[in-house]
């Protein structure tokens, strides 16, 4: 027999203090007698003389004793061992907290052959199995390990049965799982006060950092449904796919694609590449084994909006099998940044404007001030203008500023320079390609930074080219005026409007993202609702959280990310993202790729020192096996309450009294 | 002599309610209202066979049925004497006259009646009892009393029933003949406890202040006093011409080691309490101890010193004494006692 929580035992120091209680004298009953002539005689010491007084060994004193020492028993929690369970049937073991890191990464959607369950479909039915003992008390903490590690927690029998109904049909996250990362948060989620137990269910195919395991305070077992050998686990993939125009200079785009074999046997399969669902290439490679690798080279046709490579040699994996381009995205896209370009005189910054690829360009004057602080743009520029003071605050979207009046929103002071750059900060994405060696500028006010601005360019006097924020919004003044200066006939000032236009606009979506890994990007300047569509099943309809509204310049508001972040990215495929307005309509849609093959994740052998790196786990060893034990304590609790009704049976009944008397009189003698 | 017909039922007309009581069947007992159960039937039935001992009180009057040394004219034949002049020739038996050819006279035994006084404690003291099962000291005094009582009326003697506490109540009585049972009775049920006791001063004034002795029952718990003031009032009492019994009235929780021990140690929730704070009926008196057996075995002591002591007083002035418990009632241990104890005959 063990004591599970051996503290409980020092509620045994209750005992002396009943007694104490007992001893004490409490406030004398009083009673009338006929003549206190003999009872004065016979008391040679009064009572109050007294505090405490011999132990009374009444009923009422042994009954607390016993219930107060199996209170203290039931608190330390005496175990049985296994033999003794019969003797309690229905009483139930220690409480466990069992923690499932269950393996959900792209190579558990491996099948050992035709026909049969994935490695995903064993492990979840692992899992199923391991938290199906767990009772009332228990608690199952499940870990879904992908890019991103996906918790949930069931503390009761009903959360037990939601968890249990849950993985029933849960899909894979896909992507790579962090072991380390899974593992270092069951760490921090293991309940004290209860027998720890991690389980790791995984197809193998993982990595563990031994300093992370030994920080688990918890035996770690490794379970591995559907494990294979190495012949079974042979696998192909695709693990690298890119388009780059040819180093020729001849305005071809060459399609770039690596193949890796991860099968102890060198294998010499075909490669197809497939334009917008048609074969247009194919190629047969000779894959060495254990990580033999093969680069593919083709001429992309124009005109094709998506290329695909797929291994024509079935495999343990078919998701890595095949990897998406899509090269053309920017025909495909139509979801682009809305600049607004407020000027009286366009000029050389206009047409800087209009350069830049996948933008859309409105010009207007700088007396609508409806149509400036009407909304729907992503990014405002103020050519040689500022608006008036009431538009100005209602401007909730980024601006940049070319050559801003003096009295405009940012600050001067007195005089006109010809200034000349004498501070750059280097390595500034926004001079990213820009060249300002030589440059020229006319007379141009000089401008101070204000709290918070940061100067990217500065001359003698002030800065020329600072980062600064309007409306909590941020704002890029370039002081100079291109009308004025050289920099319009130098190459550097579209590369330098490109850049600022990068740096202020949303960022697009990318191409491709890695299996697993969320899709974050903010959507333009009207949209309130994005739809992503899978490349399987239901799409799925994200609201934007609402901008900035635009508040009085005396209320401070706070910004609001206007971010989506999409994580279901577990299938390999092509996304759709659609953006809508208030009303519903489409404002433009977009393409990204998620490809499944990894050099890492692709290899879906058994890592052979993981079992040996599992087992180095604080806990390894205390509880390897678990001792079925039963635990006394509803049974001593049930003991306590029938002694203490006991007891106050015994203190209400009156005939009682007479059995404590005589068994005072019996201890007396 | 047997009781007359109808009796009881008299006795209910005039307001005597049967309760139910130890020892009696339902509906033949006399209650005296609430719960004290006085005497019942059978008690009553004993009791008629029994009279009180006159010993050497004296007796007076024609009425009662104690003999008497005196000869009369009465029916009842006590002896024959040899004729003498001067007597009456009308008794001259003639028939003893022709057989024996002398002349005799044929003697009469002339019965008188007997004064008992009953002096019953109604002071605070009496109003206890230990255990609720028990009747109160007064409770059973009076149902002593009634008992006595009950004896003297039917032997036609002459009682007064006289309460006291530290002074003399007031009396009831004197009465004579089975007509006051009924009231007597119901005087005793009426009663109530008075005050504190002084118990030699009320004897030594009650004896001065009758001329004609007669038979004295004291009944009281004696818990007033010590016993040799008891014994100097008995003294006064003796030297009068009184003859006297002291029927002492205990709890048993007063005077009997276990009884006391025992009510000593429980309390309401029992489980014992440290220390208790005991308080003088009579007085108000508090006295706190701690109820151990120790305390306990002093008190039995000291108490046993003072029943020796009172009975040797009793003794010495040639006294009855008798003990009674609360416990007992009218039964045969009680009139088994007063046997014993030459108060009844």
């Amino acid at each position: 027999m063990n004591l599970l929580t051996p503290l409980g035992l020092a509620a045994l120091a209750a005992l002396p203090v009943i007694v104490l209680f007992h001893m004490r004298h409490t406030t004398p009953e009083r009673r009338p007698v006929p003549s206190l002539r003999f009872w004065a005689t016979a008391n040679p010491r009064p009572a109050d003389e007294r505090r405490l007084r011999r132990p009374p060994l009444t009923l009422p004193l042994v009954l607390q004793l016993i219930a107060a020492a199996a209170i203290a028993l039931a608190l330390a929690r005496p175990a049985t061992a296994a033999q003794l369970a019969a003797l309690a049937p229905g009483l139930r073991s220690e409480p466990r907290h069992v923690i499932v890191l269950l393996d959900g990464s792209t190579s558990m959607g491996a099948t050992i052959g035709a026909g049969s369950p994935s490695r995903w479909e064993l492990a979840r039915r692992e899992t199923i199995a391991r938290l199906a003992p767990l009772r009332e008390g228990d608690v199952a903490t499940l870990i879904l390990m992908g890019t991103r590690p996906v918790t949930l927690t069931a503390t009761d029998a009903a959360s037990l049965i939601a968890l249990r109904e849950r993985l029933a049909t849960i899909a894979p996250p896909g992507g790579r799982a962090d072991l380390d990362g899974a593992l270092a948060l069951a760490g921090d989620l293991l309940l004290p006060n209860l027998e720890r137990h991690v389980v790791v269910i995984s197809d193998g195919a993982l990595t563990a950092d031994a300093t992370t395991v030994a920080n688990v305070a918890a035996p770690v077992e490794l379970m591995l449904p559907g494990a294979a050998s190495d012949d079974a686990s042979a696998n192909l993939a695709v693990v690298d796919i890119a388009a780059r125009p040819s180093p020729n200079g001849d305005g071809t785009v060459g399609l770039y694609t690596s193949v890796m074999n991860f099968g102890p046997q060198s294998v010499t399969t075909a490669v197809s590449l497939l334009g917008d669902g048609l074969e247009v290439g194919r190629s047969e490679v000779t894959l060495a084994a254990n990580g033999g690798t093969e680069s593919l080279r083709w001429l992309l046709p124009p005109g094709v909006a998506e290329l695909t490579v797929r291994i024509e040699h079935p495999d343990a994996l078919a998701a890595d099998d095949v990897a998406t381009l899509l090269p053309g995205e920017a025909a495909t896209t139509t979801i682009v940044p809305r600049i607004l370009l407020v000027s009286d005189l366009p000029g050389a910054l206009a047409r800087a404007l209009m350069a830049v690829e996948n933008v859309l360009l409105t010009i207007e004057p700088s007396d609508n001030g409806i149509a400036i602080a009407g909304g729907g743009h992503d990014l405002i520029v103020f050519d040689r203008t500022a608006p008036a003071t009431d538009t100005l605050d209602r401007i909730d979207t980024a601006s940049l500023w070319v050559a801003p009046p003096v009295g405009g929103p940012f600050a001067t002071t007195e005089g006109i320079s010809d200034p000349e750059i004498t501070r750059v900060r280097a390595g500034d994405p926004l001079l990213e390609g820009v060249d300002l060696s030589g440059a020229t500028f006319g007379p141009t006010p000089v401008f101070t930074l204000g709290a918070g601005d940061e100067e990217v360019v500065g001359g003698a006097d002030g800065p020329l080219l600072f980062r600064s924020e309007v409306n909590t919004q941020p704002a890029l003044v370039l002081a100079i005026d291109p009308e004025a200066s050289n920099l319009p006939k130098r190459v550097a000032f579209p590369v330098l409007v490109a850049n600022a236009i990068a740096a202020l606009a949303p960022d697009g979506i990318p191409a491709a993202i890695p299996l697993g890994e969320p899709l974050v990007y903010e959507p333009r300047a009207a949209t309130v609702a994005v739809e992503i569509a899978p490349p399987a099943g239901e799409p799925a309809l994200l609201q934007v959280a609402a901008g900035p509204t635009t508040q009085p310049a005396n209320v401070a508001s706070d910004p609001v990310s206007r971010e989506i972040v999409y994580a279901d990215t577990g299938a390999a495929g092509t996304y759709t993202v659609t953006e809508r307005d208030e009303s519903g309509r489409d404002l433009g849609s977009t393409r990204f790729v998620v490809n499944a093959g990894h050099p890492r994740e692709s290899d879906l052998r058994v890592n052979a020192g993981l079992a040996g790196t599992l087992a180095s786990a604080t806990g390894a060893g205390v509880t390897a096996t678990r001792q079925e034990r039963v635990d006394l304590w509803p049974l001593l609790a049930l003991l306590a309450l029938i002694v203490i009704a006991l007891e106050w049976a015994a203190v209400l009944r009156p005939g009682t009294r007479r059995v404590v008397r005589r068994l005072a009189k019996g201890h007396a003698t | 002599m047997n009781a007359p017909a109808g009796w009881l039922s008299a006795v209910r007309a005039r307001g005597w309610h049967p309760l139910p009581g130890r020892g009696a069947p339902a509906g033949q007992s006399l209650d005296a209202g609430d719960e004290e159960i006085l005497l019942d039937e059978r008690t009553l039935t004993r009791l008629r066979r029994l009279s009180l001992a006159a010993g050497r009180a004296r007796t007076e009057g024609l009425a009662g049925e104690h003999r008497s040394r005196r000869r009369g004219t009465s029916p009842e034949f006590a002896d024959f004497k040899r004729y003498s002049q001067g007597d009456d020739f009308r008794r001259i038996d003639w028939n003893t006259y022709a057989r024996l050819d002398g002349l005799f006279v044929r003697l009469s035994e002339v019965t008188t009646e007997l004064s008992v006084h009953i002096l019953l404690d109604s002071s605070a003291s009496m109003d206890w009892r230990s255990d609720e099962r028990w009747p109160t000291k007064f409770t059973a005094a009076r149902r002593l009393t009634g008992a006595l009582a009950y004896i003297a009326l039917w032997g036609f003697d002459r009682i007064a029933i006289v309460p006291f506490a530290d002074t003399l109540g007031r009396p009831f009585g004197p009465v004579q003949g089975r007509a006051q049972v009924v009231p007597v009775l119901r005087h005793l049920q009426q009663m109530r406890t008075l005050g504190g006791t002084a118990l030699a001063p009320v004897i030594e004034t009650y004896a001065h202040a009758r001329s004609r002795p007669g038979l004295l029952l004291l009944v009281s718990d004696l818990l007033s006093g010590e016993p040799d003031e008891l014994q100097a009032a008995l003294h006064v009492l003796r030297a009068r011409g009184w003859q006297t019994a002291v029927l002492h009235i205990v709890d048993d929780a007063e005077v009997a080691p276990d009884a006391a021990s025992a009510w000593l140690h429980g309390d309401a929730t029992g489980t014992g309490s440290t220390s208790i704070e005991l308080i003088d009926r009579e007085s108000d008196v508090t006295l706190r101890l701690a109820p151990d057996d120790e305390v306990v075995t002093r008190y039995v002591a000291a108490v046993a010193t003072w029943l020796d002591a009172l009975e040797a007083s009793c003794v010495a002035e040639a006294t009855a004494y008798a003990r009674f418990s609360t416990a007992w009632g009218i039964d045969d241990l009680t009139v088994m006692l007063l046997h014993e104890r030459g108060i009844v005959a």
